[in-house]
Order: structure tokens, then C-alpha cells, then sequence
């Protein structure tokens, strides 16, 4: 049975904890503003590319390019992840890790050498641990960051890809649905797709464009484009991801300490009305036995 | 003649929106200008300055590399970055 005074300590660590959460949980709605912010405001670029290059896909009717282009036989596969630096955000970077070990069992079946790629401390120590080399693994990257590592890891990747290291290239991360729903999703970056259906509807004139240069050159420009503005995307959307689940987690968290405080405080008095009532009765009967 | 509309975007976020009469862009193959009624026209862009002239007088923007989308009413520019020149 534990004593009043152990009730009263714990009362008392457990308010700590309820404001260090109760704090994290402020901290991370002011970040994830901000998070929330410069990812809307990148969607603008990201949507005109888009449809951009659908018009110029569909214009230039079936071209031939190598970053397009299927590889016949897929034997070497990349999985990038993208997970955040830091946990306390609930399921946000388990629920993504394990989903991608299980992609890359399932590659690994098919007979695929799968090398993998690590954005962030979480998913770095994830496939540390089960044997996958980090050489590459970046951790520590702040917004500011994100354009010129989009750029920087595009350029590898083109590279990469038309070297022949990898023939496909899927990118791991969770999609920033809403506060309370991040999904994780898996993208295949290389070779790219472009979906050319529902493209013509939404053009109109789209066969009088005037192409400066030609078609397929102009494609060509667009291509890495296109590819930096998908892996941009995937850094912005994890981070405002990352905010929001930890944001819901320390929610959690501080209501799950009230509770706690509020069961303990109940305890607390009722200990402390026994302890009271004992006394009096000692009183009591001491005095009648006089 | 109605007047263009145009807008710079770069990825961080739209980096000018407005009304023009006139814009001159650094095309790859060359400086271009596209005036209001402009035949659909898509190209790629070199890093360089762009020059927007609105009602309020002539805008010029320093932009990287990108590419620009221009209808008859309107001009697009999608560059990687934008900075206006006062």
C-alpha cells in the first residue's frame, strides 16, 4: 500500500510531465503553422509543373525518354525514406519504417537488390539496426535545406539512373492528409510517370502550343524539374507531418496525465481522510478508557 | 486590348501576381516579349532578368533558371528563384 507521502510525489512527477507535454504539444502547433504554410505555398509551382508537363506529355504524343523509359529487367531497386530527426510524434516514424521493410521484403522476394537511402535520425537508426548501409543516411535537415538537398539528391538520382546503379527509385514518406491523418506513401520517382490522362480535357488549345525549342527537348528541361518538386514535396509534407502527429501525440500525452492526476488526487484524499478517521478513533476510545 | 495576367512562381511560393501590358523574359533561344492575344507558347528560361510592364510602371525581377507558359491572356513563369529589382 503506498503511503501518502509516495501519492504526493508522484502527483507531483506526474504534473511535470503533464507540463513538459502540455509545452511540446504548444511548440509543435506553432511549428506546425509555419510547417503547414511553406508546404501550401509550394503546392502553386508544384501544380502548374504539373499540368504543364501532362500538356507537353500528351502533346508530344508517345516520347521516348530516358528517365520515363521502364527498365525490362528491374534488378537493382532504391528506397529513399523520409522520416523525421526526432520521436516523441506518436506512430509518425515507426508506422513508416516498418511499412518499408516490408516493401523491401517484398522486393527482396521478387529477387531485387534493394539499397536504401535515409532522410532523418529515425529512419537512419531503423535500417541501421537491420543491417543496411547508412553511408548515405542525412539527418539534421532544416527547411531552409530543402531546396538545394531536393536539387542535390535529383542530380544523384538522374545520374544514378541513367549509370545504371538503380533501374527504379521509390521514395518513403508520409503524406500530410490532415492534422490528425499523415499516410504513408510510396512513390516511384524514377523512372517517373506522368499520368496523360485527364489532360486534355483541361487544356483546351493544348495542340496549338508553340514549342520553343521542340517538344521533346523542352520535355527533357522539365523532366528534373519535375523530379525535384516530388522529392521537395515529400521533405515538406514530412515535416509538417512530423509537427502535426507530435502535436496529437502530446495531446494525448497531457490528457492521459490529467486523468492520471485526477485518479492519484482521489486516492490521495481518501488516504488521507482514513488516516484522519484512525486518529479520531484512537482519541476517542482512548479517552473512554480513562 | 485587355491586359495580361501574370504570375512568377517559384517553389517557395508565388513570388509576384499581377496585371501587364508587356513582359520580356530570357528565353534559351533568345529574350522574348509577350504582349496581350500572345499565341500559347511555352518555353525554357535562362537565368537572367524578366521585365513586367504594369500600370504601375516597369517591374524587373531577377530570376534563375525555370520556364515560362504563355497564353493569350495570361503569362506564367516558373522559375527557381525571384527577386525584384528596385
Amino acid at each position: 500500500m503506498a503511503t501518502l507521502r509516495d501519492i504526493r510525489t508522484r502527483i507531483a512527477s506526474v504534473k511535470n510531465t503533464r507540463q513538459i507535454t502540455s509545452a511540446m504539444k504548444m511548440v509543435s502547433a506553432a511549428k506546425l503553422r509555419r510547417a503547414t504554410e511553406s508546404a501550401t505555398s509550394a503546392r502553386p509551382y508544384q501544380q502548374t509543373l504539373t499540368q504543364t508537363l501532362r500538356r507537353v506529355a500528351a502533346g508530344a504524343g508517345e516520347v521516348e525518354h530516358p528517365l520515363l523509359t521502364s527498365r525490362d529487367v528491374v534488378k537493382n531497386v532504391l528506397v529513399i525514406v523520409v522520416t523525421s530527426d526526432r520521436g516523441l510524434c506518436g506512430g509518425f516514424n515507426g508506422t513508416l519504417n516498418r511499412r518499408t521493410e516490408d516493401f523491401v521484403k517484398k522486393h527482396r522476394a521478387e529477387g531485387h537488390v534493394v539499397t536504401m537511402r535515409t532522410y532523418g535520425r529515425k529512419s537512419k537508426d531503423f535500417f541501421k539496426s537491420r543491417g543496411f548501409s547508412t553511408a548515405t543516411a542525412r539527418t539534421d535537415l532544416v527547411r531552409a535545406m530543402f531546396a538545394d538537398e531536393s536539387a542535390a539528391l535529383a542530380a544523384t538520382l538522374t545520374a544514378d539512373f541513367e549509370a545504371g546503379v538503380f533501374d527504379e527509385a521509390w521514395i518513403a514518406f508520409n503524406q500530410f492528409k490532415s492534422t490528425l491523418n499523415q499516410i504513408p506513401t510510396f512513390n516511384r520517382v524514377l523512372p517517373l510517370s506522368i499520368e496523360t490522362a485527364g489532360a486534355v480535357e483541361n487544356t483546351g488549345p493544348s495542340a496549338d502550343y508553340v514549342y520553343e525549342p521542340s517538344g521533346e527537348t523542352l520535355l527533357g528541361a522539365l523532366l528534373p524539374m519535375y523530379l525535384r518538386t516530388l522529392l521537395l514535396q515529400s521533405f515538406l509534407e514530412t515535416e509538417a507531418g512530423e509537427q502535426a502527429a507530435r502535436m496529437t501525440a502530446m495531446d494525448n500525452a497531457t490528457r492521459n496525465a490529467s486523468d492520471l492526476i485526477s485518479a492519484l488526487t482521489l486516492e490521495y484524499n481518501r488516504g488521507r481522510q482514513a488516516a484522519i478517521t484512525k486518529e479520531l478513533i484512537e482519541i476517542v476510545s482512548g479517552a473512554e478508557a480513562l | 486590348m485587355s491586359d495580361l495576367h501574370v504570375e512568377i512562381v517559384t517553389p517557395r511560393k508565388v513570388a509576384w501576381k499581377g496585371t501587364a501590358t508587356d513582359v520580356q523574359a530570357p528565353g534559351e533561344l533568345g529574350e522574348f516579349g509577350v504582349l496581350p492575344r500572345h499565341i500559347p507558347f511555352l518555353t525554357v528560361l535562362q537565368p537572367g532578368i524578366v521585365k513586367v510592364r504594369g500600370p504601375s510602371g516597369v517591374l524587373r525581377f531577377q530570376v534563375g533558371a525555370g520556364f515560362a507558359e504563355a497564353g493569350p491572356d495570361r503569362v506564367v513563369l516558373l522559375v527557381d528563384s525571384c527577386d525584384e529589382i528596385k
